[in-house]
């Protein structure tokens, strides 16, 4: 056995530098903490603002001159490629604005500090070599730096009873979704041998009907589920997205949520296409209960972030759909809608987020939906975001919730997935009820002391520009663009659906 | 030499006793170890196979797999001792602010 000595050159370290980056000022805020003269929170806010900014600019260029073809390297373990660079381009955009909000949030002085910051660097930098590798080691370390640094900012980051029951509560049921991945990919290398996603998919066409790994693709799926939040898998969401500083939520909604779905085309689409007969059933069946269930219990729902909580699990259901799309006949619609889906429901996302930030400023704790009662009095351009938000959530026209569904759909009905379509439809009906709630309480209602009207926030520049900024972006996407993001999906899309 | 499979049975049945542990256990310090059995069912699994191959892949990602293990152990237990100053027990049904 010989073991070649990775090609470690210039070029792998250009295209690696994100995640070198942001290892690095990680343990540089690590080192700020410490110290007596730079730990304050203005200087732990610059270097996190502004390697962010630079990381992001590094990933936007590295992106337009990587071609269609990627490129790998360390036997497997860093792809430099188009579909990477989306993912780490979307993760750490999500990371700059989040990072723009805690600035702003009332929860600064707690989220900037050397410590929070050097574990919020090393995990976007897991999220970062997670979404960029061919290599199940890799990426099951990066998911694991992704996921026990997101336990610790949880609990650590302002500890109260709420986020620390939520951070234990997301830890054991985390822990348990890595083991049964885990448990996955140890049967998949028990029967192909390797640990490299390309080989696997190899090694599948020659050793076809082999139970083990037929048993370690369902395991995968259900650890995947896991950490995506399909329904059987749930649980955790919830309650870890009400524990955690908002702030925190907005990010684990949408970066954890990137980080899995790349994670898992690469996984399904190029290592597991070839037992599609064992994992597309179980996926079909989590993407429609996560449709019909996490749609019906928010209904009930009365904390707003709670209500985020399960329409991001439905959400998760729409990626789940196209993802059980992937490997059917028709193949070249369901990574890019994906893609574009991602794109759409972080933008709206982190809009929502962002005024509910702004609207717990005043507060100091969760908002429940009553607060929001005759908000389009005292902050009309506040309530007419949230309200576009809530649109595009639910999917309406003209917003870009509409066509991202569109496309899903058209992946799933390609393929003749006719029935899961139909439970998605239903599913989205039900969902405008409670989308619709939070707009009726904001336009239809009089403020009344004991609804909790009093809510009187203090303006803010940067949620103002973000929420503008993500209001436009979803008309603009919605109406007149959304070819030119398709465009970057189908383009990110080409290295693993060949076209 | 016994079979492969034997072990990736035994695996399987300490990976089952793991995860019943860690799901139905009240006591947090028992749901902590039941994830580690968890841990060392995949490992079993790995060097079992790795050794059948005749590839060291497994082996390598055992040693990954003890690494982030004794990382989630750290921030696991951090825990426990958090919630046991907060509350003064470790029992699992105390938490129960978030719900519905």
């Amino acid at each position: 056995m010989n073991f070649p000595i990775p090609d470690l050159n210039l070029s792998f370290y250009s295209s690696a530098l994100p995640i070198i980056l942001l290892s690095l000022t990680s343990i540089i805020a690590l080192l700020m903490g410490v110290s007596k003269k730079c730990n304050s929170v203005k200087s732990a806010m610059w270097i996190n603002n502004l390697s962010l900014l630079a990381t992001l600019l590094m990933i936007i260029r590295l992106y337009g001159i990587s071609g269609a073809a990627s490129e790998m390297f360390l036997s497997g373990g860093f792809i430099a490629g188009r579909l990477g660079y989306f993912g780490q381009g979307l993760i750490v955009g999500v990371a700059l604005v989040v990072s723009l909000l805690m600035g702003d949030s009332y929860i600064k002085a707690k989220f900037f500090r050397g410590e929070i910051i050097a574990l919020f660097h090393m995990v976007i930098a897991g999220m970062l070599t997670m979404v960029a590798t061919d290599d199940l080691i890799t990426l099951f370390v990066g998911l694991e730096m992704a996921s026990i640094g997101i336990y610790a900012l949880i609990g650590y980051t302002s500890p109260t009873k709420l986020s620390q029951e939520g951070a234990v509560k997301y830890f054991i049921l985390g822990s348990i979704a890595a083991a049964i991945l885990l448990f996955g990919f140890a049967f998949l290398y028990a029967a192909t041998g390797t640990l490299r996603i390309s080989e696997i998919s190899v090694a599948i066409g020659k050793i076809s009907g082999h139970s083990w790994v037929e048993l370690g693709a369902i395991l995968t799926i259900v650890g995947i589920g896991f950490k995506m939040a399909l329904v059987p898998f749930h649980m955790w969401t919830p309650d870890a997205y009400e524990g955690a500083p908002t702030g925190l939520t907005a990010f684990m909604a949408t970066a954890m949520k990137t980080m899995i779905m790349v994670a898992a085309i690469r996984v399904f689409e190029n290592g597991l296409s070839g037992v599609h007969g064992v994992w597309v059933p179980v996926l079909g069946f989590m993407a429609a209960s996560s449709l019909l269930f996490a749609n019906i219990l928010a209904l009930a729902q009365q904390s707003v972030k709670r209500l985020l909580a399960y329409s991001s699990i439905a959400h998760s259901g729409y990626m789940a759909l196209a993802l059980a799309a992937m490997s059917g006949g028709v193949r070249q619609y369901s990574v890019p809608s994906i893609l574009f889906y991602l794109i759409s429901y972080v933008v709206v996302s982190l809009g929502a987020f962002a005024i509910i930030m702004w609207l717990e400023n005043e507060r100091c704790e969760n908002i429940i939906v009553d607060d929001l009662t005759g908000l389009a009095k005292q902050h009309p351009f506040a309530a007419v975001a949230l309200s576009v938000f809530m649109f595009s959530l639910g999917g309406m026209p003209p917003t870009v919730g509409f066509i991202s569904k569109l496309y899903i759909f058209n992946a799933a009905l390609s393929n003749n997935l006719v029935g899961l379509v139909i439970v998605a439809a239903i599913g989205s009906t039900i969902s405008l009820y409670y989308y619709m709630r939070v707009i009726v309480r904001m336009f239809m209602m009089e403020g009344s002391p004991v609804l909790g009207s009093l809510i009187k926030p203090k303006r803010s520049m940067v949620t103002t520009w973000i929420v503008g900024g993500s209001v436009a972006i979803i008309l603009l996407l919605g109406t007149f663009l959304p070819e030119s993001a398709l465009r970057m999906a189908k383009h990110s899309a080409a290295e693993v659906s060949g076209g | 030499m016994v079979p492969v499979e034997f072990y990736f049975v035994l695996a399987c049945v300490m990976f089952l006793i793991g995860l019943f542990g860690a799901l139905f256990r009240r006591n947090l310090i028992m749901v902590l170890m039941s994830i580690e059995l968890m841990l060392n069912a995949v490992n079993l699994v790995f060097v079992a196979a790795g050794r059948s191959i005749g590839n060291v892949d497994g082996q390598i990602m055992v040693l990954f797999v003890i690494v982030v293990a004794a990382c989630e152990a750290a921030v696991g237990l951090a825990m426990v001792i958090a919630v046991f100053r907060k509350y003064g027990t470790v029992n699992t049904d105390i938490l129960r602010l978030l719900r519905g």
